[in-house]
C-alpha cells in the first residue's frame, strides 16, 4: 500500500515537473522581444517592433497579398514593413503600430500587428479642445 | 463635477461602509446591528442604482458637458447603442460592475445565513474597493477646458467597431461573471474566519455556477462577436484582455467540481478555500491587466491608463493578502482526511481534472503576464499564440479524456456499465474521427483530441439519456453541460486545426473559383445607408445555387476609421467566411473626344458627325449673375439627325457646363468646354465615347514625357482658380510643349469640381489631348495621360475587391455547444440552489 503511495507520487511529480519544464521551453521559444528597430535588423530571432506609421507609405500589392508600409520610430529611424495579411481596421489612423516578426533581406515581415487607438482617444482630447479654442 | 451623480456614489461610498461597520458590530453580538447593517446595504444598493440612472439619463439626453457623454456618444447614435454607450469607457463598466455587485448582494443577504455578517464584511469591502475607484475617476466629470457656459455641440460619438449589436449585451453579462465571484470569495472567508469549514460549500455552488455559466458564456460571446463581426479572422486570438477573463473562468470551473468533491467525500477543504480565493483574486488581476495600461504595447484592446493603476494595486495586494492571509492563519485548524481511493474513481478524476485546469489557469496566466514577468529580467517581451496552442493542448487532450470515461464513475469505483457504455461511446468517435480522417484531417495529436473529444461527447450524451430515461432529468445538468463542452472541443479541433485561408483579388465580374465555390465580386451596393458600403460578392455552390455575401468596407466618417465587417455563409458542415481587406475602385474607360469648330464647320467625334451653326447668347434657365452662352449644333449619328444646345455657364463661382445627352446614342453626351466668342470658335468635348491612351505617366515638376517628337514638361499647377471659399477648386496644371523644332508652348488642362476635366489639345497635333489624371499636392506629381484617338480605346480597369477567404469545417459545433453547456450549466445552478434552500 505504501510503496503504491510513493509509486503514484513519483509519478505525479514527474508529470507535473516534465509539464513545466516543456511550458517553459515553449516559453522561452515563443517570447518576443520589444527591439528598437536597429536591433531588430542584426537579429534573425522573432521580435516585436514599435512605431509611428509614415503617412502615405502604406500600400497593398494585391499579386502577392502583402501590405508593405514604412514605421517610424522616436528617432526618426525608418523600416519597411511587409504584413501578409489583412489590413487591420484604423490602420492609418494608428497612433502606434507594433509589428512582431523578423527581420529578413531588409525588411520586416509581420506575423502579426497591433494597432493602437480606438479606446485611445480618451484623454487626448481634452487637450485637443484646448487648442481648439 | 456633475454634482448629484456625485453626491449619490458618496451616499452608496457611505452606507456601504455603515453596512460593513454594522456587520462587525453584529459579530461582536450586537444583536440590532445586523439589521441596520442590512438597511444600510439597501441604501448602498438604490444610490448605486440611482448613479446608474443618473448616468444613463445623461447620456439619452446627451449632455456633453460630461467628459464621459462627450468621449463615447453623439447625437447620431440610435438608443440601444446610447445604452451601451454605458459601458463603452472604463467609469462606466466599473459602475455596470458595481451595480451587479450591488442588486446580487440583496439576493446574496438572503442565502447567506450563519454566514451572513462575516460574509457580507467582506463582500461589502469588494463593492467599495469599486466605488472609490468611481469617485476616483469618477464617470459625473465635466469635459476640462470649456469656456465658461459653453457646452459642445456633438459628442465624439461610439467607436465604430463597439457599435454593434454585440455590444448591447457581451458585457454586462461579463461584469455579472465577474460580480458573482465575489460571493465564493466571500463565504470562503466568512468560513475561514468563523471556522465552519463545510457549510459554506453548499451555499457558494450555485453562485459559482453562476459566475462560470455568465463568464464562459460573456467569453465566447465576445469571441462570437469577434468572429462575425470583427474580422479577426477567429474567434480566439489568446489576447490579453480574452485571456485575463479566461483565467478566473478556469480556476472557477476547477472549483465548480471542487465544490463537488467535498461535498461527496469530505475532502479537499484546503484546495477549495485556495480556489475560491484566488478566482476573485484573479479577477481582480485582470482588471489590473486591462486597465492600468501594463499591457498597453501588448494587445489589440488597449486601454489608456487613467491614473487608477495604484488603486489597482492596492485593490489586488489587499484582497490577495485579505483571502490568503486568512487561509494561512486557519491552515492547520482544518480538518483534512487521509484515505487511498481507487484511480478510476470520480474522486480521482475529478482531482485530475481540477488539476489539469489550474495548470491551464497558470499556463494563461504566465503566458497572458510574459510582459510583466520579462520586465524583471530584460525587455518586456509578449509570448505568441503558439505558445498558448502548444502547451494547452496536451492538457485539453487529457480533459477530454477523462471528460469521456468519468460519467460512468461512482465517487468509490466503478459503474456497472461502464465497460458496455465506453466501448459504445469509443465505438462511436472512431467513426467520427476515422470520417475527419478520410475527408482529410491529419496531424496524430490533433487527430487524438478529435477522438477523445467525440468520445467525450458520446459518453456524456450516453448518460444524459439514460438519466433521461431513469427520469433523473433533475441530475442531468452537469452531463449535459459536458455534452455540450465535448461538442465545443470537436468544434475546435475542426475549425482551427483544419481551417483553410486564402487571399483573392476578385475584378468584378470576373469568377474565381476557391475551395468548391465560385465568388464572383457584382460591385459595392450603396442602397442601404445604414447598411454602409457592402461589397457584393455572388457565391455560388457546387450545385450551383447562388447567394450573395456582403462583406462591409467603410469609413467611419467621425473617426476616419476604415471598418471592415466580415460575412459569414453558414453551411452545414462548414463556414465560408470572407473578411475584407482591400477594395479598389478602379478606373472607369478613359473617355471623350475632343473638337474645335468654327461657325458653320463640321467634325468627327467618334460615331457623331457635328456641325456647330453659331452662338445663343444669355436665357436657357439662368439668371442674375450668371451668364450662359450656349453653342447651336447639328448632331447626326446613324441616320438620325438631331439639333442640341450645350451651354457654358459663368458665374462667381467660376466657369460649369453640363454634358447634354445625345438622343439616339446612349451613354454619349456632348459638353461645351471651351468658347472662344470673338473668334467664333468654341471647343466640344464628348464623353462615353472610348479613346485611345497612348501615354500615362506621374511627373513632378521638372519631369517630361516625349510622345510623337513633342516634349511636355510639366511645369507648375495652375491654382489661379482654386479658392475653396468662394465655391471654386478647380486646378490646372501649366506644361510647356517643345515641337521638335525647338519652339515652346504653354497648356493648361484642368480638373474641375467634381472631376470633371478639361483637356488641352496638344498645339500642331490637334486630334492629341493632354488630360489630368489624378493629382497630389503633397507629393506635388500630376498624372499625365496622353489621349489619340489612333490608339486602341482604352478599357479603363475594373473594381477590385481583395479579400480573405476561409472554410472553417465544424464550426458551428462550438456555438451549438455552448448553448448545450449553457443548458447544462443553468439546470445545475438550480438543482444546486435548490438543494441549498
Amino acid at each position: 500500500m505504501k510503496r503504491r503511495r510513493t509509486l503514484w507520487t513519483i509519478l505525479g511529480l514527474a508529470l507535473i515537473v516534465g509539464f513545466i519544464a516543456f511550458g517553459a521551453g515553449a516559453f522561452k521559444a515563443s517570447l518576443t522581444p520589444y527591439v528598437t528597430f536597429a536591433q531588430a535588423r542584426a537579429t534573425q530571432d522573432a521580435v516585436q517592433v514599435a512605431g509611428k506609421l509614415v503617412q502615405g507609405s502604406s500600400a497593398f500589392d494585391e499579386r502577392s497579398g502583402t501590405l508593405s508600409f514604412f514605421l517610424e520610430d522616436e528617432r526618426g529611424d525608418r523600416m519597411e514593413v511587409r504584413f501578409a495579411g489583412q489590413k487591420p481596421g484604423n490602420f492609418e489612423e494608428a497612433t502606434q503600430i507594433v509589428a512582431i516578426g523578423r527581420f529578413s533581406g531588409g525588411v520586416f515581415l509581420a506575423e502579426k500587428l497591433l494597432v493602437k487607438c480606438p479606446s485611445k482617444y480618451q484623454g487626448v482630447e481634452e487637450k485637443q479642445y484646448e487648442t481648439a479654442r | 463635477m456633475y454634482w448629484p451623480g456625485v453626491i449619490t456614489l458618496w451616499v452608496g461610498f457611505f452606507s456601504l461602509a455603515l453596512s460593513t461597520f454594522f456587520y462587525w458590530r453584529a459579530m461582536r453580538g450586537i444583536e440590532r446591528a445586523q439589521e441596520w447593517a442590512r438597511q444600510a446595504y439597501y441604501y448602498g444598493t438604490f444610490a448605486i442604482f440611482l448613479a446608474s440612472a443618473i448616468l444613463a439619463y445623461l447620456i439619452v439626453t446627451h449632455d456633453f458637458r460630461l467628459h464621459y457623454v462627450f468621449s463615447y456618444s453623439d447625437l447620431s447614435l440610435p438608443l440601444h447603442y446610447l445604452i451601451s454607450t454605458f459601458w463603452a469607457g472604463q467609469e462606466g463598466s466599473f459602475l455596470l460592475w458595481l451595480l451587479w455587485g450591488a442588486i446580487m448582494g440583496i439576493f446574496f443577504i438572503r442565502f447567506a445565513r450563519h454566514y451572513e455578517n462575516r460574509a457580507l464584511f467582506v463582500y461589502n469591502l469588494t463593492l467599495i474597493s469599486l466605488l472609490a475607484i468611481l469617485l476616483r475617476q469618477s464617470p459625473f466629470r465635466f469635459l476640462q477646458g470649456l469656456p465658461p457656459g459653453q457646452v459642445p455641440m456633438d459628442g465624439q460619438g461610439l467607436n465604430p467597431l463597439l457599435q454593434n449589436p454585440w455590444m448591447t449585451i457581451h458585457p454586462p453579462i461579463m461584469f455579472l461573471g465577474y460580480a458573482a465571484t465575489a460571493i465564493p470569495f466571500a463565504l470562503a472567508i466568512a468560513a475561514l474566519w468563523d471556522r465552519r469549514y463545510e457549510e459554506w460549500v453548499k451555499a457558494s455552488l450555485p453562485w459559482v455556477l453562476v459566475a462560470v455559466v455568465t463568464l464562459g458564456s460573456a467569453i465566447l460571446l465576445g469571441g462570437y462577436w469577434a468572429y462575425v463581426t470583427l474580422g479577426w479572422g477567429g474567434y480566439w486570438g489568446w489576447d490579453p484582455v480574452e485571456n485575463s477573463s479566461l483565467v478566473p473562468w478556469l480556476t472557477s470551473s476547477a472549483l465548480v467540481h471542487g465544490l463537488l468533491l467535498q461535498k461527496a467525500r469530505n475532502r479537499f477543504r484546503k484546495l477549495n478555500f485556495f480556489l475560491a480565493i484566488i478566482s476573485f483574486v484573479l479577477v481582480v488581476y485582470a482588471t489590473f491587466l486591462t486597465r492600468s495600461g501594463v499591457l498597453a504595447d501588448f494587445s489589440v484592446h488597449s486601454f489608456v491608463d487613467l491614473g487608477i493603476t495604484g488603486w489597482l494595486v492596492f485593490n489586488l495586494v489587499f484582497f490577495l493578502l485579505l483571502g490568503l492571509g486568512f487561509l494561512i492563519w486557519r491552515w492547520r485548524e482544518i480538518p483534512s482526511e487521509v484515505g487511498e481511493e481507487p484511480f478510476f474513481s470520480r474522486t480521482i478524476f475529478f482531482v485530475i481534472a481540477i488539476g489539469a485546469l489550474l495548470a491551464t489557469a497558470t499556463v494563461v496566466l504566465v503566458g497572458t503576464s510574459s510582459p510583466l514577468i520579462t520586465r524583471l529580467f530584460t525587455k518586456p517581451s509578449q509570448v505568441g499564440a503558439d505558445f498558448y496552442n502548444r502547451v494547452t493542448l496536451p492538457v485539453a487532450i487529457l480533459l477530454a479524456l477523462l471528460l469521456g470515461v468519468v460519467p460512468y464513475l461512482h465517487w468509490k469505483g466503478t459503474t456497472a456499465e461502464l465497460r458496455q457504455r465506453l466501448l459504445l461511446a469509443f465505438g462511436l468517435a472512431l467513426g467520427g474521427s476515422l470520417l475527419a480522417f478520410a475527408l482529410g484531417a491529419r496531424g496524430w495529436l490533433f487527430l487524438l483530441f478529435l477522438l477523445t473529444a467525440a468520445m467525450a461527447f458520446a459518453s456524456n450524451l450516453l448518460k444524459s439519456i439514460d438519466e433521461v430515461r431513469k427520469g433523473r432529468l433533475r441530475a442531468m445538468g452537469g452531463y449535459l453541460a459536458h455534452v455540450g463542452l465535448g461538442l465545443m472541443l470537436v468544434g475546435i479541433v475542426t475549425s482551427s486545426a483544419y481551417d483553410k485561408t486564402e487571399k483573392v483579388t476578385l475584378p468584378q465580374g470576373e469568377p474565381r473559383t476557391l475551395f468548391g465555390y465560385t465568388l464572383t465580386f457584382k460591385g459595392v451596393d450603396n442602397r442601404d445607408p445604414s447598411e454602409k458600403q457592402a461589397m457584393v460578392v455572388e457565391v455560388r455552390d457546387a450545385k450551383g445555387k447562388a447567394h450573395l455575401a456582403r462583406p462591409r468596407m467603410f469609413v467611419n466618417e467621425k473617426t476616419r476609421q476604415l471598418v471592415a465587417h466580415p460575412d459569414v455563409l453558414v453551411r452545414l458542415t462548414h463556414d465560408l467566411y470572407i473578411s475584407p481587406v482591400e477594395y479598389d475602385p478602379g478606373r472607369p474607360p478613359e473617355d471623350a473626344a475632343m473638337v474645335e469648330l468654327g461657325k458653320g464647320e463640321t467634325g468627327q467625334l467618334g460615331p457623331l458627325v457635328v456641325t456647330f451653326r453659331g452662338f445663343e447668347m444669355g436665357g436657357g434657365h439662368t439668371s442674375g449673375s450668371e451668364l450662359s452662352i450656349g453653342a447651336n449644333l447639328e448632331v447626326r449619328s446613324g441616320g438620325q439627325q438631331v439639333a442640341l444646345t450645350p451651354r457654358m455657364v459663368s458665374s462667381p463661382q467660376g466657369l460649369t457646363s453640363e454634358p447634354v445627352a445625345v438622343p439616339g446614342s446612349p451613354g454619349i453626351a456632348l459638353q461645351l468646354v471651351g468658347v472662344n466668342a470673338s473668334a467664333g470658335r468654341i471647343r466640344l468635348r464628348a464623353t462615353g465615347i472610348p479613346s485611345g491612351v497612348a501615354k500615362r505617366a506621374f511627373l513632378q515638376p521638372g519631369q517630361s514625357l516625349t510622345y510623337r517628337d513633342m516634349k511636355i514638361t510639366f511645369d507648375t499647377f495652375d491654382l489661379s482658380h482654386f479658392d475653396p471659399q468662394a465655391g471654386k477648386i478647380n486646378i490646372g496644371a501649366i506644361f510647356k510643349v517643345t515641337d521638335p523644332a525647338g519652339k515652346e508652348t504653354e497648356i493648361s488642362p484642368a480638373v474641375r469640381e467634381g472631376g470633371q476635366r478639361f483637356d488641352a489639345p496638344l498645339p500642331g497635333l490637334p486630334d492629341v489631348l493632354v488630360r489630368i489624371g489624378q493629382i497630389d499636392a503633397d507629393e506635388k506629381t500630376v498624372e499625365l495621360l496622353v489621349i489619340d484617338p489612333s490608339a486602341p480605346p482604352d478599357q479603363g480597369e475594373p473594381a477590385r475587391f481583395s479579400a480573405d477567404v476561409s472554410v472553417k469545417p465544424m464550426i458551428g459545433l462550438l456555438w451549438t455547444g455552448l448553448v448545450v453547456l449553457l443548458a447544462g450549466g443553468i439546470m445545475a445552478a438550480i438543482r444546486r440552489q435548490a438543494e441549498f434552500a
